[in-house]
């Protein structure tokens, strides 16, 4: 990679052999839309916060992010490159990874040819072709990834050609792996779907027009015909929140019209048409008194008597649900007294349509040739009952014993006795067997859906079978529940689902938290109810405030699980919700146990003495310090992921990793030396070209082609070609040949060497920034000079400690402090988007807060290392003090929301008044390392008021803890030392406010 | 005219038999005297009276310039500051001021080190004394100037160190402010003996740092690299002495690297100093309990400081 390509100067170091996953710094893998968007979020403010923010070059690097964010949301582009990247990105070391791809236009370890032709193909994608704007933005993307104009012509042939068969195919339409984008939609078929549209929406049109006829008509059935209207479905419950929706069942009766059979729907086929009944009972009083009325008919009136029978039974149907049970049961001895009194005294058809009548609802609801309907499930259930009962009743005739026997077949084997001969016991289960055909309709291939109201018809069948019968209680409904997670499918794609469970949800007790817990949980915890199913159940939950009551904070989408989400996700929004109901964590014990462990080894470990090693074990000790704040704000998972970089033997591996960065051929003894052969001739011939002309500007093109200069001569010639007076357009093309090889030491030493004699150019001012990425003051300022000066020795510097002049320690420094940096960094986001204590959330304190001692001194001259020195005159990348100061900031604003306490020692009057004194003293150090130093020790004394307000007692350890700090940093003899002495005192202090007893 | 010459002679004679300084500082016209009976003046301390110990550590410092006496001066201060902040925690305030930053800000008065001149300072303020400005430089351009000057020795010009080295007059300055840049002292000896070493004018004699050569005037194809610099003049450093010098250079400038391992490679990894008063005592290795003189068998650099209880001072534990 190109180190000063645009993309590693604004983003970092980003291991772009990774592509759009190292541009974001995401692990390559599945990532959901929330990581991508918080990934695209943080690279987009790395760009804002560089000094070159707003020039073109930053437009380009945020083009890039936003084509990376677009790769991986692709669901095919990111599987494609998940396939690609993952051998790389899984190694556990660079040794093992996957030898690099043939290098590129970028560089050996850089993105290679295959990835960014896959760039090519979606730009042109998303341009739609080779246009003016396609090609604007690729020429952008090249310059961000640093490639030349024939490198990018040559990739976006191959590009172009690398596809025979779409290119015969003439389709024109990139691969699906690499088109991040969705297709447009055709014409043509946008067409055909609007005819389509129009015709089902005619012939649906037509549909209800024939039916509203139809009714107007005003059907009614003549004397032996059963009538067919369409069942009283329910009406959904208003207030269906999110759109779920939840049918409520219908209370009350349905009274049916007159002439009609409420209740009733088309007979089955074969079966003949009911007979004229008379209108039915609408008060559960009439219906035994009518129902001994009609065995009064009997044998008189053999026809009234059926008439009269059939709308008391219509009746009972209907308002069976409203009937106490002693009734209920009492009306099933009428009815079979009737039934008894038909069989013997009527002769003809009269017993055997008043018996098929009793059964019809019960065969409607078996009906083999469909799943049960909505309609006929509470009328079938409590039929089932009624016909489990008559089915046992000796007094009636064989032929009407044995429809009744068929009708309860579906109920359970005869022969087995597992029918019960009551009403309750067999109306339960009807109601059992209903559930089973609904599921088994799901699980044929294709699932067979149901009624959209079924689940509610079965939980009003449940409530008035449950008053008489125990065993279809509340755990009937949570076995549903149960059953439809675990066995419907999944819900996101088949609507029934979802209709259940809506249906059936709020039938549970959800405000009872310990119940809703253990239930809910238990669903999280049973790797047969499958992420998709319980994710309807976290959001129905979420949508409708099940488990809160007005005073809990509110469910957030936080606590939605998303149907395609990965274990962890599943594990982490289960914990979220045990919190919420107070119930325990998966991870609360391991997490706080690993973390005293942790921190109880690391803390074991003696003081180095190498100053190296010391800082080795202070940023194995900022991620376990980073864990404890992560475990403080109560986020698990963040401290978790702290815990798991807190390894000594993986912080090592990283450095070691980081520090092949030596430049093979720069020798810092040839700098001041005798030039070398062919260092010089470049120099010579260009010393010798004209001043005027193309010839030198030719002379500089073939340099940058040939790789740059070969040596001190080389570059302080073409340095001077930049920086000094000439001509314009030789200065242009060699201050571009400079940028072109700013990584070079040699061409690093070479600015530092002419630019002391060179005029105030915006050219040097440009070079300069853009070599040390710090914002420098304008050319016509006094301070200019001194800041060009510090920003290219300031390089030159860390090129020489590169080739390991300073020892080979040294070069562990930096990928070590970046450790800490990053802790920090996590640290200070994670407690400025909200310092949570004890009473709840709190709203973050300003940035900088302003004490009771009055304002921190700042700016030039006062001491203040964090406005002046860094930087020149502005912001740069991101600071391990800067970091820690805003952790101190925050829980300083934390800290004086607490009632003031006149014991402590320190007060928080003294801290802030210490850390003043810190910042004034670290100021002449003119160094990042002593202010972290001086940050550290002024948080830990903060950590230190905090837990002693917390524990009052453990003052005592507190203050022991603080003294011991004080003494190691003044014993040392590096500032390392000073690092290491603070991260310690912070991990002890975080083990007394966490409350965690260290080993 | 040979009376003339002997009186002359006479008043040279004169000058040259004054006594060197013994710290290598200016000479001085008149010796100085000492403090008379110091042994006795010292064993008459008593920690209720602080104000005896700052006296006497004011006169022994302005009357000797060198070790063991300013040692001595150094401890008084502190045992002063010690012994006036137990008075006020325990009994009245005495009349006068505090005396922990007048001890402090005269520490930092007999402080050779640059580091710890700003850190007394600091804690001076810190114990309520005036803001911690540090002492302005010679003049404010020296440094950047002196940095300059090392940048062109490597290009080849040592002209320009070795006249900043020398400037203001006073030989030693250019070291002084290297030293006061924070760069250790025997890395500046060795940078100074290296530009000593060094050629005195151009590094290249033949082609002026010129990196080219003209055969002949007028006629571009003539031009060569030198034959003596092949086009990079220079002194010929070594990486760890080129290394050194842009260590001076970064320091002298106030540069301040975004790396940790260039910060480090600059400053040695020179450690952060709390202002913290507790810590005086121990930083100087001063027992702040041992309050009391035991003269010794001799004169006063025979005895020692000891704890009112009899038992002898140990140094304050670091």
């Amino acid at each position: 990679m190109n180190p000063s390509s645009a993309i590693v100067r604004f983003l970092g170091p980003v291991d772009v052999s990774l592509g759009p996953y190292g541009i974001l710094r995401l692990p390559v893998g599945d990532t959901d839309e929330a990581d991508v968007a918080a990934a695209a979020a943080d690279a987009l403010a790395r760009v804002d916060a560089h000094p070159q923010a707003r020039s073109a070059e930053a437009e380009e690097v945020r083009l890039a992010i936003h084509v990376a964010a677009a790769q991986i949301r692709d669901a095919a582009v990111r599987a494609a490159l998940i396939a690609r990247l993952a051998p790389r990105a899984g190694a556990a070391s660079p040794a093992e990874a996957p030898p690099p791809p043939a290098p590129g236009p970028v560089g050996g370890a850089g993105a290679d040819d295959d990835l960014f032709r896959q760039l090519i193909l979606a730009e042109l994608a998303h341009a739609g072709g080779l246009n003016p704007d396609g090609l604007r933005r690729l020429g952008a993307l090249a310059h961000v990834y640093g490639l030349s104009q024939s490198e990018l012509v040559r990739l976006l042939n191959s590009a172009t050609h690398a596809s025979p068969a779409a290119a015969a195919s003439g389709a024109g339409q990139p691969p699906a792996a690499v088109r991040p984008f969705p297709a447009a939609p055709r014409r043509a078929a946008l067409a055909w779907a609007t005819v389509a549209l129009v015709a089902m929406s005619a012939v649906m049109l037509t549909g209800f027009v024939v039916v509203i006829v139809r009714r107007a008509a005003g059907i009614t059935g003549g004397a032996g015909e059963f009538v067919a209207t369409p069942t009283p479905t329910p009406t959904p419950a208003p207030g269906g929140a999110g759109g779920v929706k939840s049918s409520a069942a219908p209370t009350g009766p349905t009274a049916p019209a007159a002439g009609t059979a409420a209740g009733q729907q088309a007979p089955p086929p074969g079966e003949p048409v009911r007979p004229r009944a008379d209108a039915a009972p609408t008060d559960p009083a009439e219906l035994a008194p009518a129902l001994r009325r009609a065995a009064d008919l009997i044998p008189e009136r053999p026809a009234e008597a059926l008439a009269a029978f059939l709308g008391a039974l219509d009746g009972l149907y209907t308002l069976w649900p409203d009937l106490p049970p002693e009734l209920a049961r009492a009306i099933a001895a009428d009815v079979a007294a009737f039934l008894s009194k038909a069989g013997r005294a009527v002769p003809g058809n009269v017993p055997d349509d008043a018996a098929r009548a009793v059964a019809a609802p019960a065969r409607r609801l078996f009906n083999e040739a469909r799943p049960p309907e909505a309609g006929a499930v509470r009328p079938g259930v409590y039929a089932a009952g009624l016909v489990a009962r008559l089915s046992r009743d000796a007094s009636l005739p064989g032929p009407m014993g044995e429809l009744f026997r068929s009708a309860a077949a579906p109920l359970g084997p005869q022969a087995s006795g597992e029918i019960p001969g009551e009403v309750w016991p067999a109306a339960a289960l009807a109601l059992r067997a209903t559930v089973d055909r609904l599921l088994e309709a799901w699980k044929r291939s294709p699932p067979m859906p149901t009624d959209a109201g079924v689940w509610a018809q079965v939980l009003a069948a449940q409530r008035a079978v449950s008053a008489g019968e125990a065993s279809v209680g509340a755990g009937f409904i949570e076995a549903c529940v149960k059953r439809v997670l675990v066995e419907g499918p999944p819900a996101q794609a088949f609507r029934p689902t979802g209709e259940a469970l809506a249906a059936l949800l709020p039938a549970l007790a959800w405000r009872e938290k310990p119940a809703a817990a253990a239930r809910l949980l238990a669903w999280f915890d049973d790797p047969a109810v499958p992420t998709s199913n319980l994710a309807f159940v976290s959001d129905w939950i979420v949508r409708n405030a099940a488990v809160s009551e007005p005073a809990d904070p509110p469910l957030d989408y936080t606590y939605s699980l998303a149907s395609d989400a990965p274990a962890g996700e599943r594990t982490r929004v289960r914990d979220q919700f045990a919190r919420y109901l107070g119930a325990a964590t998966t991870e609360a014990a391991p997490v706080a146990t690993a973390w005293s462990e942790r921190a109880g080894q690391l803390l074991a470990v003696p003081a180095p003495s190498a100053a190296d090693e010391a800082l080795l074990l202070a940023a194995v000790l900022a991620k376990v310090n980073e864990a404890a704040l992560h475990r403080c704000l109560r986020d698990d998972r963040a401290a978790d992921q702290a815990l798991a970089a807190a390894d000594r033997d993986r912080a090592a591996d990283h450095a070691r990793a980081q520090t092949q960065q030596r430049s093979p051929n720069f020798k810092p003894e040839l700098l001041t030396s005798p030039g070398v052969t062919p260092d010089g001739e470049w120099a010579l011939r260009f010393r010798r070209a004209p001043r005027q002309g193309e010839a030198r500007v030719v002379l500089i093109n073939e340099l940058r082609q040939q790789g740059g200069p070969r040596g001190p001569v080389d570059a302080a010639v073409l340095a001077e070609a930049a920086l000094r007076p000439g001509s314009p357009t030789v200065q242009r093309a060699a201050a571009s040949a400079v940028e072109d090889r700013l990584d070079d030491p040699t061409v690093r030493y070479a600015l530092l060497d002419v630019f002391a004699d060179a005029p105030r150019t915006t050219i040097l001012s440009d070079l300069a920034e853009k070599l040390s990425e710090m914002r420098l003051p304008p050319p016509a300022t006094s301070g200019w000079k001194p800041a060009v000066h510090r920003a290219i020795l300031g390089t030159v510097l860390a090129s020489l400690i590169r080739q390991e002049v300073a020892g080979p320690g040294i070069l562990r420094v930096d990928p070590l402090s970046d450790i800490l940096r990053q802790a920090y960094e996590s640290m200070a986001a994670a407690v400025t988007r909200g310092v949570r204590t004890e009473r709840g959330p709190q709203a973050a304190p300003p940035a900088a807060p302003r004490g009771r001692l009055g304002s921190v001194p700042t700016g030039p001259g006062t001491g203040s290392p964090f406005t002046v020195t860094y930087g020149e005159a502005g912001s740069g990348p991101p600071d391990a003090a800067r970091e820690a100061a805003r952790v101190f900031d925050a829980l300083a604003g934390e800290a004086r929301r607490l009632p003031e306490r006149k014991d402590a020692r320190p007060t928080l009057e003294e801290i802030e008044k210490r850390r003043a004194m810190r910042r004034s003293l670290a100021a002449a150090h003119h160094s990042p390392v002593a202010d972290l130093a001086c940050e550290q020790a002024s948080l830990a004394e903060l950590l230190g008021y905090l837990a002693a307000g917390e524990h009052p007692g453990k003052a005592e350890q507190v203050r022991a803890v603080l003294r011991e700090m004080s003494a190691e940093r003044r014993r040392a003899g590096h500032v390392f030392l000073q690092i290491l002495a603070g991260e310690r005192a912070i991990a002890r202090l975080w083990a007394i406010r966490l409350g965690d007893p260290l080993p | 005219m040979p009376v003339v010459m002997l009186i002359a002679l006479t008043f040279c004679a004169a000058s040259v038999a004054q006594p060197a300084p013994q710290d290598g500082g200016p000479s001085r016209a008149l010796p100085r005297s000492g403090v008379a009976a110091l042994g006795e003046r010292l064993a008459a301390l008593r920690p209720s009276e602080p104000m005896g110990y700052f006296n006497l550590a004011e006169e022994v410092a302005y009357e000797y310039t060198a070790e063991p006496p300013r040692r001595l001066a150094r401890t008084l201060y502190i045992l002063a500051f010690e012994t006036d902040r137990r008075l006020r925690e325990t009994a009245a305030a005495p009349s006068h001021p505090a005396l922990g930053p007048s001890a402090a800000l005269a520490l930092a008065d007999l402080s050779p080190d640059a580091d710890e001149r700003r850190w007394l300072r600091s804690l001076a303020h810190a114990m309520g004394g005036p803001a911690d400005t540090p002492p302005p430089p010679a003049t404010s351009q020296a440094p950047r100037d002196l940095a300059l000057a090392l940048n062109r020795f490597r290009a080849g010009d040592a002209r320009g160190v070795r006249e900043q080295l020398l400037r203001q007059g006073r030989p030693g300055a250019g070291r002084d402010l290297l030293l006061a840049s924070g760069l250790p002292a025997a890395d500046v000896d060795e940078l100074i003996a290296e530009i000593a070493a060094s050629a005195p004018g151009a590094a290249c004699p033949r082609c002026r740092n010129e990196r080219f050569v003209r055969g002949k005037p007028g006629d571009a194809e003539a031009i060569e690299l030198c034959p003596v610099c092949k086009g990079n003049p220079g002194p010929g450093l070594r990486a760890d002495r080129l290394a050194s010098t842009l260590r001076a250079e970064g320091l002298l400038i106030g540069l301040r690297p975004q790396s940790w391992a260039a910060q480090t490679f600059l400053d040695g990894g020179r450690p952060l100093r709390d202002a913290d008063p507790d810590d005086l005592a121990a930083a100087f290795g001063v027992d702040p309990l041992a309050t009391v003189w035991k003269p010794g068998a001799g004169d006063w650099t025979t005895g020692s400081w000891s704890r009112p209880d009899g038992a002898e001072g140990a140094p304050a534990a670091p």
